[in-house]
């Protein structure tokens, strides 16, 4: 069965080439244009992997992680967060966050690539 | 997603462009190590961008020949005009994949030739590189791993178990877990884990290949060291945390001694040359840099460019009305501020233009494609020679030249260059000569093609001109005009192709593209010894240096790269005479009065402007009432209502809000002759 991935960005072309790559790679895409509406994905069904950007309208990424790791079923997934942001001290707070990792934008394909498949493997 | 894949498709042509250029200079360098290290790098960016944007196909193909250049550029291959033959074939096969044409066939085929050219000519080291890639896997490097994942480490959607098996599947390990107070399992099962993991390894695996291991992992919460088996050198760090972990009950050199030993012995390692490996990591290094070099290129649409030049425009017309109103004022402060800005305008503008040049580089590169399959097709040898590469020319201009040069290029190797046989027999080389030369000329580019061909056969022009009544039987028209005869619309027929050796083939359409960029066209040709085209292309589009005259109320401007010269003559020894010519530099000109042209009454003025227009050294003059002065115009196109005319070939919106014609000079020049 096709591995089924998330994808919460509003800014709709880093979304689409996301979604362009990861089913490229052969994975099944959901898409959310922020928080708010991610949420409906986390019904019971399943989910392999979450890759969601931080700043976002209505829900912003950490608070989706919060959404996500209150749920039983969504847990321990793995997540995976954007954000233009580098500072450590951000880095670490989102450890905290409990994400699986922080993805700079923009990023490199074959690294972005790299980091799905890994987590996936 | 659409402009994503625009940007994308745009971006990929460019890139495959310079493949094919690099392709055909590899074919002529075989051992040129950084156009290896182009193709391989333009390889590698396909291979990582086209799937990002949905062409799995390109992707694929693609990795087939960066393998392929990879081992080229290791030495390990040797590059031959049958890998070159498939690589360019795979190029054309990527622009009909992006076309979203291609089937996946082709792309198989493609890679079965390359498979089977790239073992033809390797086997000998084909079989010795598969050897040595084995002997650099051989386990030789020794780590010992600490890995303290973080207490929530599930909460982050990871699972430890997973990193220490993929370890595990990277060598040799010995693993000792500390589980502390709580066995892993059950550590596992309640989703807190507080296990230390002690992980040597034995690996072929380099220090950040072990570290992409962790790659989700903090810094603090896996340590990595490099042991060697003969000395063993400990780290003060490792050292400590390995006290710390055993509660110095164990001294570390000691623990670390046991379980080394629990690694299987080295096999006899083979040792690889030295420079091998630091070589290839040189390689990547400069790879590395210089695609940071090409990364800091940005593309832009040509639509954003074309909106960026229309605001510039708008800020020199603006500037212009500024300072005419300033003027009356006689503020210094305002026109030490308004000549700033006047200033920083024409920065402006020119960086602007700056933006849309284009090396005329990118274009001939094209071509060599072309030159290379044609000749090869024609079974003539062609030497290939390109000058003046980095002349930089608008990229509107570029493009709309590209077919008049395509054809020019064609008919070159096709009607001009003679057979071997023939040329040997007239005494030239085997191969032809096609040289294709750019250079500055003032605010012109100067493009020309030229061959050392069998020439245009006068007598037939003359033949088909008496034949299409272009002249009469027995007439006296020197060569330069019936060389003009050939670019006149219907001078083509099919007849005439093989009789002017398919010199009249389009070339009115040529010389007609050229025209609607303001370029000109010029023919020179000798028997047997062959025919050169030259262009003259203006370097931008849209705003040219003018010179404003008046004729009657009407605002004319004349491109300065057309003019030769502007004096004074009196109206009487200008028109009081029979014929409508002056003498310039001691030789007669033609003389046109634009007054005449325009319909307008004849000057009654006692003294007039003439200016002398140079098109291609060949010259005319015109009359004005008066010359008022030099004008940057940026160039609009004319409305609907001045669609029918053929003198001006644009207008320019004057600082006072008037509107100014620009003078169409190649127009005239053929009007006039044809009078």
């Amino acid at each position: 069965m096709k591995k089924r991935i998330v994808v919460v960005e509003d800014f709709n072309t880093s979304r689409q080439i996301i979604k362009k790559t990861l089913e490229a790679m052969g994975y099944q895409v959901e898409e959310a244009i922020d928080g708010r509406e991610a949420t409906r994905f986390f019904d019971g069904s399943n989910i392999d992997l979450v890759i969601s950007d931080y700043n976002m309208p209505n829900m912003d990424g950490g608070a989706l992680v919060e959404y996500i790791r209150a749920k039983e079923k969504y847990k321990y997934i793995p997540i995976f967060m954007l954000s233009t942001e580098t500072s450590i001290d951000k880095q670490n707070r989102a450890r905290e966050a409990k994400i699986t990792a922080w993805i700079k934008k923009p990023f490199e394909v074959t690294e972005f690539k790299k980091l799905v498949e890994k987590v996936l493997a | 997603m659409d402009d994503i894949v625009k940007g994308f498709i745009e971006e990929v042509k460019e890139l495959l462009l310079q493949l094919e250029d690099d392709l055909i200079t590899l074919e002529n360098n075989p051992g040129n190590p950084e156009i290896v290290n182009n193709i391989f790098r333009v390889m590698h960016t396909l291979k990582g961008s086209a799937g990002m944007v949905g062409y799995k196909n390109i992707q694929d193909l693609t990795h087939e020949f960066e393998n392929t250049y990879e081992q080229i550029r290791e030495g390990k291959l040797q590059v031959n005009s049958d890998i070159i033959d498939i690589t360019l074939k795979a190029k054309d096969l990527i622009l009909v994949m992006l076309a979203g044409e291609a089937d996946d066939s082709a792309a198989e085929r493609l890679i079965q030739l390359l498979a089977d050219k790239a073992a033809v000519t390797g086997k000998s080291n084909i079989k010795r590189v598969s050897g040595t890639s084995t002997q650099l896997r051989v386990s030789n490097h020794l780590y010992v791993i600490l890995f303290s994942p973080d207490k929530g480490i599930f909460e982050r959607g990871l699972n430890p178990d997973k990193t220490v098996d993929e370890l595990k599947a990277s060598g040799e390990t010995h693993v000792i877990l500390h589980e502390k107070k709580k066995s892993w399992e059950k550590q596992k099962a309640e989703k807190i884990c507080a296990t230390v993991w002690e992980v040597y390894l034995k690996t072929s695996l380099a220090m950040t290949e072990v570290e992409d291991i962790f790659l989700f992992y903090d810094k603090d919460e896996y340590s990595i060291f490099e042991m060697s088996r003969e000395q063993l050198q400990i780290d003060p760090f490792l050292s400590e945390k390995l006290e710390s972990l055993y509660k110095h009950k164990i001294a570390p050199e000691q623990q670390l001694r046991d379980c080394i030993d629990q690694l299987p012995d080295d096999e006899p390692v083979q040792n690889l040359p030295a420079e091998q490996p630091d070589a290839s990591l040189a390689e990547l290094k400069s790879t590395d840099t210089s695609r940071i070099e090409t990364d800091s290129k940005v593309n832009v649409s040509s639509q954003k460019l074309d909106e960026l030049m229309n605001l510039v425009s708008e800020l020199v017309t603006i500037t212009g009305t500024v300072e005419v109103h300033a003027e009356k004022h006689n503020d210094l402060k305002l026109n030490n501020a308004l000549e700033n800005i006047a200033k920083l305008t024409k920065k402006f503008r020119d960086n602007a233009l700056d933006l849309r040049l284009v090396p005329i580089g990118t274009l001939l590169g094209k071509f060599k494609r072309q030159i290379r399959d044609l000749s090869r097709d024609l079974g003539k040898k062609v030497n290939m020679l390109i000058e003046g590469q980095d002349i930089e020319i608008d990229k509107t201009i570029l493009k709309s030249i590209e077919s008049p040069l395509q054809h020019i290029i064609r008919n070159s190797i096709d009607h001009g260059l003679e057979p071997k046989e023939e040329r040997l027999a007239k005494g030239k080389t085997p191969e032809g000569l096609l040289k294709i030369t750019a250079f500055y000329s003032g605010a012109s580019v100067i493009l020309s093609v030229q061959d050392d061909g069998r020439g245009i056969n006068m007598e037939r022009v003359k033949e088909c001109a008496i034949k299409k009544g272009y002249m009469e039987k027995g007439q006296d028209v020197n060569k330069e005009q019936l060389l003009t005869f050939i670019m006149e619309p219907g001078f083509t027929t099919s007849e005439n192709i093989s009789m002017v050796s398919g010199r009249g083939v389009g070339m009115d359409v040529v010389r007609k593209e050229l025209n609607s960029v303001g370029g000109s066209i010029e023919i020179f040709t000798e028997e047997n010894l062959g025919t050169t085209i030259t262009m003259k292309l203006p370097t931008t589009l849209t705003i040219i240096d003018t010179l404003m005259v008046n004729v009657d109320e009407t605002q004319i401007l004349i491109p300065v790269m057309d003019i030769e010269y502007c004096f004074k003559e009196t109206n009487e020894n200008l028109f009081k005479k029979d014929n409508r010519y002056i003498q310039y530099k001691n030789s007669p000109i033609p003389l046109v009065s634009l007054r005449e042209q325009f319909k307008y009454a004849p000057s009654e003025q006692n003294e007039l402007m003439v200016i002398v227009i140079n098109k291609f050294d060949r010259r005319y003059a015109i009359t004005a009432d008066q010359i008022i002065g030099e004008h940057q115009a940026v160039i609009k196109p004319l409305g609907d209502l001045f669609v029918n005319q053929p003198y001006f070939s644009g207008g320019s919106i004057m600082i006072d809000g008037k509107l100014a014609f620009i003078l169409d000079t190649n127009f005239l020049f053929n009007h006039i002759t044809k009078i």
